[in-house]
């Protein structure tokens, strides 16, 4: 009877125990955790309290990023040229300051072929383009002056591996389009008045010496093979032009003069379609799909939809089409709230989801990229403390955008 | 949408309560023993409730800032070892056969703990310098599953000191982190501190559930119809509780990010446990 009980009492602690490690272990190895990620959100600081930089691009490269970055000078009123070589986590590696140029202008254009990064400067005391491409580990394998072009304005790759390049040539008042090849050669262009007066010579000087107050929308790009746009002055107004190097513009999308009203970015979507962000003197607007005139004569006053009154008077604008789940149309700005924000559109030009960059600290937008896992890679500054200019950099996964959209 | 954690807390309770109701109905089968055999086997059940103090072990250290001109060292947080008390309450179960208990001890769970970092810049001029110092504050609910082993080591009397071992497993219920930042001015020779702000925001998403060992002694006080029990245990986490590479937009974006932490913590708590087994007319359980 006793070895009876003894045994009932055992055979209840092993039921317990049993049913308890069931319980604990049930609950522990359930896993409703999504898996890690590899976001980041770094702010490249600098001890000097006197230094500040204005980023200008991002490209991904075989072991990490580089950024083209704009740095404050000493002896020069043009905006001094850094590269900044970033780890595949984000982090700061080293950084190289050439200091023979000025001036860098964007976009930063990884070739895959070469695996060298192109940008374009400008020599500060000729004026003179020039081209200059570096490897993964920043060492310059191109630096190449451009024969006959002057003050260069902005540039961006075309669909057959060369460069696009935006200039202004000061003697003929004129504003150029050159396609560049990689070894900085001269392929072919065209070049179009600007018209007559000093009005717009002081606006260009202003663009370079003061980047941070208003800088105008200059940028260029193709719609397709041996049809091009640039956003620049033309007759006298900031407009949209579209060219095909012939000695007349095919069309142009004027702005008010000089630069009150115009086009700050757009992106061509094939068909004649174009994503298109434009300001009305102070206010802004987006419109994710829309045929444009890209011959004859209008106005960007006829695009104006209303006012966008989160977005700040002047913000710089970038768009890019990103897939995620489907593909949206990501314009990326600045808010009045000096945050980042990218507002997300799908394909019928709804507006889909956004996101906001930046929390106490003030952020500005410079670049938006997508990344070689189909991440964003966002660039801009931040104002650490409220007070010291710092670069940061942006990369949200794929996982997370989805997260934004619908 | 109800919350996967919510679910998981209902899945808990019902299984415990299911569990419970099961050992009810088995302990009025069995009927009449012996005084002795009712003390040398036996199923106690009550509520505990204590204090912990938390100890935020970094293995990884984590920042948003990435230097360019100094260390990354100079970034590192400092951590105030068990400085924050926190709170627990939850149930205590315990099989108990001559000398040895099973204890179960689920328990919902408050922990805290607290860091701070500085950055510093500096001017041309020597005296050109300004500070930002961060003080976070880190509080962690957790669903806590400890199984553990206890021994008395006095099996009669009414005092009956015991020490225990064994392992845990918690979840992470919610998640919330103040962070107040200070601004020092010294460029007018004198330091001018100001606020910079201060936020609380839900992290959750940073944190993951992680599981441990536990050891510890306690003691149990047999007066009254009630068994009153009062024990401290170290717990130590073998697996971090924080998830790498999640940056959170606020947090983030003004360098905030936490390193990956293992937490270890010291609880000192208080549980009142009643007989469940072999309660009828004819037997008291003391």
């Amino acid at each position: 009877m006793k070895k009876s009980s003894a045994t009932s009492s055992f055979t209840s602690i092993y039921r317990a125990a049993l049913a308890l490690c069931i319980l604990v272990m049930g609950t522990a190895c359930s896993n409703d955790e999504p898996a890690l990620t590899e976001a980041f959100l770094k702010i490249y600081d600098d001890s000097d309290l006197d230094v500040s930089y204005r980023p200008i691009d991002v490209v991904e490269t075989v072991d990490g990023y580089i950024i083209l970055t704009g740095t404050e000078l000493s002896k020069s009123d043009f905006m001094g040229i850094s590269l900044m070589k970033i780890d595949e986590k984000g982090e700061y590696v080293f950084e190289v300051a050439l200091s023979d140029y000025v001036v860098p202008i964007g976009d930063l254009y990884l070739n895959s072929a070469d695996s060298n990064s192109y940008f374009f400067a400008m020599n500060p005391t000729s004026f003179q383009a020039v081209l200059i491409g570096v490897n993964p580990a920043l060492e310059i394998e191109v630096d190449v002056p451009i024969g006959g072009i002057d003050y260069p304005l902005s540039a961006a790759p075309l669909s057959n591996g060369n460069l696009l390049l935006q200039s202004y040539d000061p003697l003929s008042q004129e504003t150029e389009i050159s396609e560049i090849s990689l070894d900085g050669s001269f392929v072919s262009g065209n070049s179009y008045s600007i018209g007559p007066g000093d009005d717009v010579l002081d606006e260009i000087t202003n663009h370079y010496l003061n980047t941070s107050e208003r800088p105008l929308p200059f940028f260029c790009g193709e719609v397709t093979a041996g049809s091009y746009y640039f956003n620049g002055f033309y007759n006298y107004i900031f407009s949209l032009v579209f060219t095909d190097f012939s000695n007349a513009p095919s069309g142009v999308i004027q702005g008010l003069r000089p630069s009150k009203a115009g086009i700050r970015s757009v992106l061509s979507q094939g068909s004649g379609n174009f994503a298109v962000s434009g300001f009305q003197f102070d206010e802004n607007y987006q419109l994710a799909s829309i045929t444009l005139p890209t011959s004859g004569n209008s106005s960007s006053a006829d695009l104006y939809t209303g006012d966008m009154a989160e977005l700040k008077p002047y913000t710089p604008v970038n768009i890019i089409n990103h897939s995620a789940g489907s593909t949206f149309t990501v314009f990326a700005s600045e808010t009045k709230g000096n945050q980042i924000l990218l507002n997300f559109y799908d394909q019928n030009g709804a507006i889909a989801g956004m996101h906001r960059i930046g929390f106490l600290n003030p952020y500005s937008f410079s670049s938006i990229k997508t990344g070689s896992d189909n991440s964003l890679l966002v660039l801009g500054t931040t104002f650490v403390a409220g007070r010291f200019e710092r670069i940061a950099l942006n990369k949200i996964p794929e996982s997370e955008v989805l997260s934004f959209v619908n | 949408m109800i919350p996967k954690d919510s679910l998981l807390g209902n899945r808990i309770t019902i299984v415990s309560i299911l569990f419970l109701l099961a050992l009810t109905s088995e302990g009025q089968y069995n009927g009449k023993k012996s005084l002795e055999g009712f003390l040398d086997t036996q199923f106690w059940l009550g509520l505990k409730v204590g204090v912990n103090y938390t100890q935020a072990f970094p293995e990884t250290r984590n920042s948003g800032f990435s230097p360019i001109d100094y260390s990354s060292d100079s970034l590192q947080k400092n951590y105030d070892d068990f400085a924050l008390p926190g709170a627990h309450v939850g149930l205590e179960m315990n099989f108990y056969h001559k000398g040895f208990s099973i204890s179960f001890q689920p328990a919902y769970k408050r922990s805290r703990y607290q860091y701070n970092s500085m950055l510093n810049w500096r001017g041309a001029n020597s005296g050109n310098r300004f500070e930002t110092r961060y003080d976070v504050e880190q509080r962690l609910d957790l669903i806590e599953l400890p199984l553990m082993l206890k021994y008395d080591i006095i099996r009669s009397g009414k005092i009956r000191p015991f020490v225990m071992v064994g392992g845990f497993h918690s979840r992470i219920a919610s998640a919330q982190k103040d962070v107040e930042v200070t601004q020092i001015d010294y460029s007018s020779g004198t330091p001018l501190t100001s606020g910079g702000g201060n936020t609380t925001l839900g992290v959750k998403d940073s944190f993951r559930a992680f599981s441990g060992i536990s050891g510890g002694v306690g003691v149990n006080l047999d007066y009254w119809n009630i068994r009153t029990v009062f024990e401290v245990n170290y717990k130590r986490s073998l697996s971090s509780a924080t998830r790498q590479n999640v940056s959170q937009n606020e947090l983030a974006s003004f360098g905030e990010m936490s390193d990956e932490v293992f937490l270890r913590d010291i609880n000192i708590s208080l549980g009142f446990v009643f007989p469940f087994r072999f309660i009828n007319s004819s037997l008291k359980a003391f």
